[in-house]
């Protein structure tokens, strides 16, 4: 071999050794989300399965489902993260201010298809056509009633409430007062739990904006109907809604433990209940559907959580997309649920509660992530937590997502709080209240309208 | 009744009305400890359960399994001691300013600096941000330290309101001597007012110690976070464990406690001012 | 105007001795302020660029029924809890300020509450005030009084927040413990020579040596209650009916919730100008009250 020959052959060698040291280079990438130990496990995971990206994570806000002012302020100087953990809940509004990454490609790319994912959460994804974040983890709400108690007053425990009806006619016989007039025991709070007004209004079949998203539709009749409901109901069979919130101002926090001491016999809450109540191995309860207003409507619930975007001015968009799909995906829900899982044995133990420990997954807005799960987890779970299991996850498939609430989504929310409120407080009635909240959040929706900046 | 007696009855009415009160004020404490030994189920219980039973022991060590606490503890320390030297050598040195010294444009200088309180944090803590990306400040300590040496608003105020009591006639003797104004600051007001230094250390040392948005928003690596951050990690998708989050929010809370207790002598019975010397 | 060489000196000396909090305010806040008034004049959503549009954002305040509800709460609120909490933090202090032994305790005791997390207070206070079985209105009961709904109650809502505010006024009881220290022992003495009763000594004497440390709790008190958050962040979250909706947590709503930094803006300038005057009345006044020797 000639002397130019050996030359020629070393510098291509040189040539791809430095190319491919190039190729393996590590991108690290910054991830504000959630830093227990669970979460942390999880983004190591990650890193083992992919070697040449590293997650550089960072506590997003102080409270789960709060907004971020540090998202907001990076926003505003330059510097926010690659990706992040954003609450669905005002989702809309800052995807339409331009803070997120299109994704319409990689997804195009990578061959994602819509269903492949629940329908309400995947929709809210996206913005004037394009699609700015994957759906990560997400939440159902379903009615839990308390078998002990309806024992007691002689009603079938495994018979729960099926319709509006339902829950007036058990309340009459749950609802006990003691000898000097005090409420001890309630059946049902309709405003309490994790319930809001949404759900009434859903379940009565009713809109709260039109299929624009640019008007507000709370005067609708189907909704003020549900109010005036829950006002009566309130009146009727809890002493009024200042009473019942006088007896539920000690249980402060979790709010659950009325339920599992025996005090309030039926609630609306979201699917994390299952997870605490799995540490009350004496509480006996069942899950059923919502009750609908009249017998034959179809039930329904509304669901919340969190979506992981891309940053609009990220410099390692392929990375983070990467990421991103992995955590939402089965990998990842694998991953968090294995690491969840450690955390729990861990609790259970501190704890000192009894037998093995019950774990609950999360659920997991992508279909295949959720029936990764389901294979592995619920098979675990004891039989009396299955059924349970099942139908908060079936609630997926036929649920409202809280990014129906809109472009002004967290005004709507305060609003129809306060408008709640001032029905059940009897300041306005639940027709009055609701036209004031209608005023005031197609105001804020006009001025959200207006300032769109993705078109 | 004799002299001792009375004041026997009166130490004793004394001791049971600041009972009587303290019983509330020590509320909350009791309430963090016992919830910190208590097993999650029973810790919102109504009426609440003071005893625990079981009693979750583990709750305490097992706290440092979620975080480093203890690298936590350093980096608060470090800028605890930053900002402590920074907020006793800048405010005294500006209420002395303030106090003592007459120069045009100081009223309008002194309101001006009180109005900065009056305008809410939020509304300017992004532009604030901002300015901190702009100079490379974001994901250091700068911004939690650098400022505690340009003064504090409320601290120049309450060490002006405490200077301005001193007799002047110390000060004046001081000047005829030939004394310069730094000299009489250092020799003569800040001996005399140590009470009120002493409360504007400890102030200071509470405010770093809680202050949980300034290292959320300027500290990016979890290797840099501080004690108010680290309680975070005991959130999670299901809620916040609150067995864990009180053990260590008790643990965060009882050195400042007795600090303050064994610190008192200092600020509490501090010098008392004895008038002209001679 | 001519200033002889020792005036020059003196205000040499002045702006040597504020440079640090003037380099400051140049350097760190005077800006952000600045940016603040500006923004108050735009609509602006912190994601993207802010949009002039001059007075909009002020003259849509005053047509918003939420700006003058929580305006009126927060006003509420500081009418009550700054006499009160003066009143209550210089009492404690003065029963504090005595050479009695365990006293070391006392004091630490009643600092407590603002030393303990936000949190712990809260569901402390949630408890203390429950309607049904809390401990104030069981006391309450014991005296014949019918307790009220407190923190369910639209009208009671603010008074048992102010309650819950008065336990947290352990530093103004370490400022009043701080210059109580302060007045001289001769004073007392010679005054009880000269025949003086405890309470001549206590109006004659300490109040009156007293009123710099008053005047300051007074005015940082004004400061701090037109900014009240935290307790209706909380626990309440502006209820029940937005009887607890203060100034600050609807500012706070607009700027992070509402993405209108803009609008929350222009409600910080306004809040600003309202305790700005304020204060200003007070510094006026306090010529009438307030002595430094």
């Amino acid at each position: 071999m000639s002397k130019k020959m050996l030359t020629v052959i070393l510098s291509v060698l040189c040539l791809l050794a430095f190319s491919s040291m190039a190729l393996a280079e590590v991108v690290t990438i910054t991830f504000w989300g959630w830093i227990s130990p669970a979460w942390v496990a999880t983004y190591r995971d990650f890193e083992k399965q992919h070697p040449n990206i590293k997650i550089k994570e960072s506590l997003i806000s102080q409270e789960w489902a709060s907004t971020s002012e540090k998202f907001l302020a990076a926003m505003a100087a330059g510097n926010a993260p690659d990706a992040s953990i954003q609450n669905s809940h005002q989702f809309s509004q800052w995807a339409s201010q331009g803070a997120f990454y299109d994704i319409s490609a990689f997804v195009k790319r990578d061959k994602m298809l819509a269903k492949d994912w629940f329908a309400p959460q995947w929709k809210g994804t996206f913005f004037a056509g394009k699609q700015f974040a994957l759906p990560g983890i997400t939440d159902t709400r379903v009615l839990y009633w308390n078998k002990n108690m309806f024992k007691q007053v002689g009603l079938n425990p495994e018979v729960p409430p099926k319709t509006w009806k339902d829950l007036e006619d058990f309340s009459a016989k749950l609802t006990k007062k003691d000898a000097s007039g005090n409420y001890i025991q309630f059946g049902f709070l309709p405003y309490w739990g994790n319930s809001w007004t949404w759900i009434y209004g859903w379940l009565n079949g009713g809109r709260f904006l039109d299929s624009t998203g640019r008007k507000v539709t709370c005067d609708d009749p189907r909704i003020v109907y549900a109010l005036d409901w829950m006002v009566k109901f309130y009146d009727k069979y809890c002493g009024g809604a200042q009473v019942a919130a006088s007896f539920l101002q000690g249980f402060q926090g979790a709010a659950n433990d009325p339920f599992v001491t025996n005090k309030v016999a039926m609630q609306i809450n979201g699917n994390w209940q299952l997870w605490f109540f799995a540490t009350f191995p004496q509480l006996e309860y069942g899950a059923a559907p919502p009750p609908v207003p009249k017998e034959g409507m179809k039930p329904t619930t509304w669901s919340c959580g969190s979506y992981y975007a891309i940053s609009a001015n990220t410099k390692h968009p392929e990375e983070a997309w990467t990421f991103i799909k992995w955590l939402s995906g089965p990998e990842g829900a694998k991953s968090l649920a294995k690491n969840t899982l450690e955390q729990r044995k861990k609790d259970w133990e501190r704890q000192q509660l009894p037998g093995e420990p019950v774990y609950v997954p999360d659920l997991f807005n992508n279909r295949q992530a959720m029936k990764v799960l389901q294979d592995e987890y619920l098979p675990k779970l004891p039989p009396k937590v299955q059924d349970e299991f099942k139908l908060v996850t079936d609630a997926l498939n036929w649920t409202h997502s809280c990014t129906e609430m809109g472009l002004a989504g967290l005004t709507y929310w305060n609003e129809m709080d306060a408008a709640t409120q001032a029905a059940l407080y009897h300041k306005m009635s639940a027709k009055d209240a609701l036209k004031q909240c209608k005023e005031r959040v197609q105001k804020a929706l006009d001025e959200a309208w207006a300032q769109v900046k993705v078109k | 009744m004799n002299k001792n007696t009375r004041l026997f009855l009166d130490n004793m009415v004394r001791h049971l009305f600041l009972a009587f009160i303290g019983v509330f004020f020590i509320l909350p404490l009791l309430w963090m400890i016992s919830t910190s030994l208590k097993a999650n189920r029973q810790i919102f219980v109504f009426p609440p359960q003071w005893i625990p039973n079981p009693v979750i022991w583990r709750n305490y060590p097992d706290v440092f399994d979620y975080a480093p606490f203890l690298l936590y503890f350093k980096n608060t320390m470090v800028i605890e001691i930053a900002c402590i030297i920074g907020v006793f050598l800048s405010c005294s040195l500006v209420a002395y300013g303030f106090a003592r010294l007459d120069a045009p444009g100081k009223n309008f200088l002194f309101i001006l600096m009180l109005s900065t309180m009056m305008l809410p944090y939020q509304v300017w803590m992004i532009p604030l941000y901002v300015l901190f990306t702009k100079i490379g400040w974001v994901n250091t300590f700068y911004p939690l330290t650098i400022p505690a040496f340009f003064g504090n608003a409320l601290y120049i105020f309450l060490l002006r309101q405490f200077f301005m009591t001193i007799p002047k006639e110390l000060e004046d003797a001081a000047r005829i001597d030939g004394c310069s104004y730094f000299r009489i600051y250092w020799q003569i007001i800040l001996p005399l007012t140590k009470p009120a230094l002493a409360t504007v250390v400890i102030f200071t040392f509470m405010g770093v110690w809680n202050d949980f948005l300034g290292p959320l928003l300027y500290l990016q690596d979890p290797e840099k976070y501080t004690l108010a951050i680290g309680l975070q990690v005991f959130l999670t998708q299901h809620g916040a464990d609150w067995g864990l989050l009180m053990a260590a929010s008790t643990m965060v809370v009882l050195p400042i406690i007795v600090i303050f207790f064994f610190t008192q002598k200092q600020f509490i019975q501090g010098i008392v001012l004895t008038g002209l010397k001679g | 105007m001519k200033h002889s060489k020792l005036k020059r000196q003196e205000i040499f000396a002045f702006y040597t001795f504020i440079s640090p909090w003037l380099i400051g305010f140049i350097l760190f806040t005077g800006g952000p302020i600045v940016a603040s008034l500006y923004f108050s004049l735009t609509n602006y959503t912190v994601l993207s660029k802010p949009e002039f549009i001059g007075f909009g954002n002020y003259l849509s305040l005053f047509k918003d029924p939420l700006f003058w509800t929580s305006l009126y709460n927060t006003a509420y609120y500081a009418v009550f809890f700054i006499p009160l909490g003066i009143l209550m933090a210089f009492g404690l202090s003065i029963l504090l300020n005595q050479r009695v032994k365990g006293l070391a305790v006392y004091r630490t005791v009643y600092y407590l509450p603002s030393i303990v997390p936000a949190v712990a207070n809260a569901i402390l206070w949630i408890w203390l005030l429950n309607p049904q079985w809390g401990l104030i209105n069981t006391i309450l009961k014991l005296v014949g009084i019918e307790g009220p709904g407190w923190l369910t109650s639209e009208k009671w809502a603010k008074p048992g927040l102010i309650l819950m505010s008065l336990w947290g006024v352990g530093s103004w009881i370490i400022i009043y413990l701080a210059g109580l220290q302060g007045v001289p022992e001769q004073l007392y003495e010679a005054a009880e020579v000269d025949g003086a009763t405890k309470l001549q000594r206590f109006l004659y004497i300490t109040i009156p040596l007293m009123t710099p440390t008053i005047f300051f709790t007074l005015i940082t008190g004004l400061i701090g209650a037109f900014q009240v958050f935290t307790q209706a962040y909380i626990m309440t979250n502006g209820g029940p009916v937005n009887s607890t909706l203060f100034y600050a947590l609807y500012l706070f709503r607009n700027a992070f919730n509402y993405l209108k930094m803009g609008y929350a803006s222009s409600m910080a300038w306004i809040l600003f100008l309202i305790v700005l005057i304020l204060t200003l009345i007070q510094f006026k006044l306090a010529q009438k009250w307030v002595f430094y020797e």
